[in-house]
């Protein structure tokens, strides 16, 4: 969809998409934060996995720097999302970086990698050869733990600049704990994101409910308030009145 | 049409291992397929899955280079998916049977 300059991209979040006027502008880099099981990994690849089922072309690049790209691929298909059930000319390629830190740790050469330079240069790489529709980070706390951040706003520019050049949509997964309001590590990445996509939890007796908001979206008018976030066989939805 | 370099005569479709030795020509082939996917760890791991096989620091024969080749396509397969791991394997396997045949 295009309209005013932007063309967006829809969340597929069965109600969410109309909170933030017509979806995620193409391009943006979107922080998706939350605690562990508000399901981050799963709403990201989720939007993509819809995005390539219903564009019936395009390309998806998701880079797990710490679950196994078959763990990944198993969860996945267990919500009805089979990347090998996509329509021809689409393309969901899942870089198991994870893999690649254990048998580098294996060599003995682990302390000498520059993680940050050897996970971006590939994507620049595969961009220039394909263009890629949406870029996934899984996660920014997994790079944390394995790159030197000793200036972290300056990398984090820079990172995020790279990202900002392929013209892709990115979203960055941030790990947060529960009933934090910080999106982030060092307090900069919701600055440099355009957009964040917070998931919380709740406790309510005994139940533990999940809650989206859209916290912010550059260049889009949007609800800043909290959802009950439901998934089912369907997909992902919000209950909103 | 022939060419000359560094004193070597040069034709086209000449087989590579003419002109450098085989153990390098099959090195840079594959580590520039991996690098693609993983950059600078392109040499760190080819060297760990010779390493795993017992074929560090020598010269590999044809089977030792297939038997290698099979090693990095399983973990290919792990990293990215069997379609890259194939196409990396396969191309590997028709540069080693093209530079076996000349």
């Amino acid at each position: 969809m295009k309209m005013a300059g932007y063309e967006y991209l829809k969340t597929y979040v069965d109600g969410l998409d109309e909170k933030i006027e017509r979806g995620i502008p193409k391009g943006h880099i979107v922080l998706v934060s939350g605690p562990t099981g508000s399901m981050k990994s799963t709403l990201t690849f989720y939007m993509a996995y819809r995005y390539l089922q219903n564009n019936k072309k395009g390309n998806v690049v998701y880079v797990s720097l710490e679950q196994s790209r078959e763990s990944l691929l198993k969860q996945m298909v267990s919500l009805n999302m089979d990347i090998e059930k996509l329509p021809k000319g689409t393309e969901f390629n899942v870089f198991d970086w994870g893999l690649v830190r254990k048998m580098v740790k294996e060599s003995g050469t682990y302390e000498k990698v520059d993680w940050i330079k050897a996970i971006e240069t590939p994507i620049r790489e595969y961009a220039k050869e394909k263009k890629i529709d949406i870029l996934i980070l899984d996660s920014l706390q997994a790079l944390y733990a394995i790159a030197e951040m000793e200036n972290p706003r300056n990398q984090l520019f820079f990172l995020f600049e790279t990202m900002r050049e392929l013209s892709s949509t990115t979203f960055i997964i941030s790990e947060t704990t529960y009933n934090s309001m910080k999106f982030g590590s060092y307090d900069v990445e919701g600055f440099l994101a355009d957009g964040i996509i917070h998931l919380s939890m709740e406790r309510v007796g005994r139940t533990l409910g999940r809650y989206i908001s859209v916290i912010k979206m550059r260049g889009v008018k949007h609800s800043t308030d909290y959802y009950p976030l439901l998934v089912d066989e369907r997909g992902f939805r919000i209950v909103s009145h | 049409m022939m060419s000359r370099k560094n004193g070597k005569i040069l034709y086209p479709g000449m087989p590579l291992h003419l002109i450098m030795d085989l153990d390098t020509l099959i090195e840079i082939e594959l580590k520039k397929k991996l690098e693609k996917l993983i950059d600078g760890l392109s040499s760190t791991i080819v060297e760990l899955h010779k390493k795993r096989l017992g074929l560090s620091g020598k010269s590999l024969s044809r089977d030792e280079y297939i038997l290698l080749f099979k090693e990095i396509r399983e973990s290919l397969e792990r990293f990215a998916g069997r379609k890259i791991a194939d196409e990396i394997y396969t191309d590997m396997l028709d540069l080693l049977n093209k530079e076996y045949a000349g």
